[in-house]
Formats: structure tokens, C-alpha cells, sequence
């Protein structure tokens, strides 16, 4: 800083300056005293400034620790919002890819739909607090699973779950259509281990879900008023899901031709009867899925079960259904822990 | 004599000055990024204003809500400054605002005052 700022102060030191360069052997009194006056203002305003400066530190510290504070309660804030939305939807928000406008666009999806068969009678028969644990297991399982497999969670509605993929993010048509059947096996199989997890706990009936899946043309985006918005899909291709599923059988997966398409060289999967639906005019062709197709042809497994003092068991995957397999599997599996169980204390004893 | 009005931004004060009426009004934040540059041309035209001889009263009002330590030093100048022009035997009033809950801007205007011996000096309050 100098110039003019410092001007006067300049001023001073040059006179002085100038006196020295005088060589004067005695200073007048009437100088000494400007000196001295000049010198003794410049000390004090050195001291306001001190002061000014040290306040405006503290200040700024201040200010610096209500930020730390507002930016710790905005991350807590935003923590818990981040479970009202699908995270996908949610990470766009944060890194400035979402509109906040009521607004949408048309893409092509695959969309899922599943409920709970006879989720009625099975809430009648447990004390609210045991379904709520229950169905809030069930949401957990199966939200993560659809995160597993990129799927963006629309809602959940009473026992139903809508899925959607191909927004935000895609990775293909094909790609997603394929995401959404695997996520949707992967999701009736822990569901079979589940139901023995619950049949253990007291559970009465198991919990058997229908999924249905489509891919078609949607509206996806921000629909509602500008002070309340919800991020989802609408359309025609919606609505028709939400039918396949309702015609799955139970603990099946059902899907549109227009899936099966993009599908079929990865899932094992087989007519069924076109559905005529009230308001479509066109009888919709839908696929069972059997199985997911892999390397090592597991669909051609045939195997025999033999155990001392029983009848073999002959187990052919090709004769089983996906609900069977799934709830064969999973028995399987809990039948082989309980046995390794029981040999480890045998082991240890 | 010329008017100086430069309006104020989110870094600089309003810097009102009019020598026909004999009144400056600085207001708002001052931290400029160049003091040297906001400031320099200013002041010499109120410097030079305070050395004249004057009929009537010269009113200063700082209206400040915030200021960096370049701007502190500018203003205890001013007050120097306005001081040796009622020391030259002319009429010369500071008002000082502060907001009414700033301590900080109140105890700076006691501060810059307490040199003050023949110019008057106003502490007064703003909501």
C-alpha cells in the first residue's frame, strides 16, 4: 500500500529527510515538535489498525466455524433426503445434472413392477409392529438388489415396488432390459431364502411376489408443481407392467415380448398365452422366465440325490419352473448349512 | 470544484461527495482489491476541499457496515484531516451510523473520535 493512501506519512519522512540532508547541527524546536506529533499519529493509527485488523481475524474465524456448522447440518440434512429419493435421481441432483424444473422427456425403458400375493391376508394374520418389520426386511433385501443392478427405485406402494431402467443413467437398451430380468431372478431367489429365514421366525405364510417387465416408451421427469415434485415415469407402457405383473404367476417373473427381445440369447424363458388387456387392443405376447442362461448350461443340470436309507432323488432343473428351482435351491442351501452345523459341534464336542 | 458520486458494490462504499453542499456520505462495505486504486483520486479532491475556507457547515456521514484495514486507514485520515479544518476555524460535523446491534462499528467510531477537539462528532444508530 502506498500513494496516496500513505501520503502524508511520505511527506513527513522526506522533510526529515531534507533535514538531515542539511546537516543542521541543531534541530529547530518547532520542527522537532511536527516530527514528534507526525510520529506520535502515525504510532496510533498503527494501533487502530492493529486492532481492526486482529477484530476483522476473529471475525472471519467466526464466520468460518457457522459455515463448518451450516455445512454439517446441510450433509446431515442431505443424508436424510437422500433416502426420499431414488439415489440415482438424488447423485444427479448433486452434481448439477437435474433440472429442478416440472418438466420430462420420452426414452425408452424397461420398466418392473412386483407385489406380494395375498400380502392382505398375511397382514391380517401378524401384529402391526411384526409386519412392519417384516415388509420394511423385505423393502431393504430387495432395494438393494435393484441398487446391485442399477435399477432406479420409482416407489414403493403399500407391498408393491416400482423399478425403472435407463434413467438417469443407461447402458443400453438391451443392457438395461437385461439388468432388470436378472434383478428381478436375483430377487425371487433371496426371497426363497428369505421365506425360510421367516418360516423359522414364526412367519405363517411365505411372502411370494409376481414381477412383471416391460420396455417401451415412457414419459420420465419431474411431474407435479414447482413447490412439490416427484421424479418419475408415465404412460401407456407403464400402465401395461403394472398388468403383466398382475398376470404373472406367483413367485414368477413375467415379461413383454418387447423385453424378451432384447433378452432372449441371455434368459431361458417361454410363451405364454397373449394377454388381452381391458384398453389395449393389441393381444400383448408375454415370456415366463425359466432361467437365466449360463456358461456352464446349469439349465441342463440333471443330478441324483442319493441318501443312506432314502430312495435316490433325481432333480431335472429343465422340469422345474423358476419359482421351483429358486425354492429348491434355497432349501438346498439351508438344509447343507444346518448339516455342516450340526458336524462342526459334532467336531468340536 | 467537481461532484464525486461512485456508487457502491459488494466491495466498495458509496462515495458520495458534494463540495456546493458541503457533504460526504461513505456507506456500505469497504475492502476494495485495490485501495490505492478505488481511493488515491478521491481523496485528493476532499483533501484539498478540507483545506479551503468554508461559510457553512461540512457534514461527513460514514454510514459503514463493514471495512478492511486499508479503508480504516483512509478514514482516520478523513477525520485528521476534518479536524484540522475546524481547527482553521471552520464549522465541521462527523456523523458516525452504526447498526443499531454492530459493537464493533460503534466502539470504531469512539475510537476514530478520540482525537476529535474542535470538530463535533454524532454517534447515532441505524435499524
Amino acid at each position: 500500500m502506498a500513494g496516496e493512501l500513505l501520503s502524508q506519512e511520505i511527506e513527513t519522512l522526506d522533510w526529515c529527510e531534507t533535514l538531515v540532508t542539511q546537516g543542521l547541527e541543531f534541530i529547530p524546536q518547532t520542527d522537532f515538535l511536527r516530527i514528534t506529533k507526525d510520529y506520535r499519529r502515525l504510532l496510533k493509527d498503527l494501533q487502530r489498525i492493529l486492532r481492526i485488523s486482529d477484530r476483522n481475524e476473529l471475525r472471519l474465524q467466526k464466520m468460518s466455524e457457522e459455515l463448518q456448522t451450516e455445512k454439517k447440518r446441510f450433509e446431515t440434512i442431505a443424508t436424510r433426503l437422500s433416502s426420499y429419493l431414488p439415489s440415482q435421481v438424488y447423485d444427479s441432483i448433486f452434481e448439477g445434472k437435474q433440472s429442478f424444473e416440472v418438466k420430462s422427456q420420452r426414452k425408452l425403458l424397461t420398466m418392473f413392477f412386483s407385489d406380494i400375493q395375498g400380502f392382505t391376508k398375511i397382514s391380517e394374520a401378524l401384529q402391526p409392529e411384526r409386519l412392519t418389520l417384516l415388509i420394511n426386511e423385505y423393502f431393504s433385501e430387495m432395494s438393494a438388489i435393484a441398487k446391485e443392478y442399477g435399477g432406479t427405485i420409482d416407489k414403493f406402494i403399500g407391498d408393491a415396488v416400482m423399478i425403472f431402467f435407463g434413467d438417469p443413467e443407461t447402458r443400453g437398451h438391451d443392457r438395461d432390459a437385461l439388468m432388470a430380468v436378472q434383478m428381478a431372478v436375483a430377487m425371487q431367489r433371496r426371497l426363497s431364502e428369505l421365506n425360510i429365514k421367516w418360516e423359522k421366525e414364526g412367519l405363517p405364510y411365505p411372502l411370494i411376489t409376481r414381477m412383471g417387465i416391460n420396455t417401451g416408451w415412457c414419459t420420465v421427469g419431474n411431474f407435479g408443481s414447482n413447490q412439490r415434485m416427484s421424479y418419475t415415469i408415465i404412460g401407456g407402457e407403464v400402465n401395461l407392467t403394472s398388468r403383466i405383473e398382475s398376470a404373472c404367476e406367483p413367485g414368477g417373473v413375467l415379461m413383454a415380448y418387447e423385453t424378451y427381445a432384447l433378452v432372449k440369447n441371455h434368459v431361458v424363458a417361454v410363451e405364454s398365452e397373449p394377454l388381452p388387456f381391458k384398453g389395449i387392443t393389441r393381444a400383448v405376447r408375454t415370456y415366463l422366465v425359466k432361467d437365466l442362461i449360463a456358461e456352464d448350461k446349469a439349465n441342463e443340470m440333471e443330478a441324483t440325490l442319493e441318501i443312506p436309507g432314502h430312495d435316490p432323488i433325481n432333480i431335472s432343473a429343465s422340469q422345474l419352473s423358476l419359482p421351483e428351482k429358486l425354492k429348491l435351491l434355497a432349501n438346498l442351501r439351508d438344509i447343507a448349512n444346518q448339516l455342516d452345523h450340526t458336524n462342526h459341534d459334532r467336531e468340536n464336542s | 470544484m467537481e461532484k464525486i458520486l461512485i456508487e457502491a458494490t459488494a466491495r466498495t462504499p458509496k462515495f458520495d461527495f458534494d463540495p456546493e453542499k458541503r457533504t460526504l456520505v461513505l456507506s456500505g462495505e469497504s475492502y476494495p482489491e485495490d485501495p490505492q486504486k478505488f481511493f488515491a483520486a478521491p481523496l485528493v479532491t476532499i483533501r484539498e476541499f478540507l483545506k479551503q475556507k468554508h461559510d457553512g457547515l461540512v457534514q461527513f456521514n460514514f454510514q459503514m457496515t463493514y471495512f478492511n484495514s486499508s479503508s480504516a486507514k483512509v478514514m482516520m485520515d478523513l477525520f485528521s484531516a476534518l479536524e484540522d479544518c475546524a481547527t482553521e476555524g471552520n464549522d465541521v460535523m462527523i456523523e458516525w451510523h452504526h447498526a443499531d446491534d454492530d459493537d464493533n462499528m460503534r466502539e470504531l467510531g469512539e475510537e476514530f473520535s478520540e482525537e476529535l477537539v474542535n470538530a463535533k462528532f454524532k454517534l447515532l444508530t441505524f435499524n
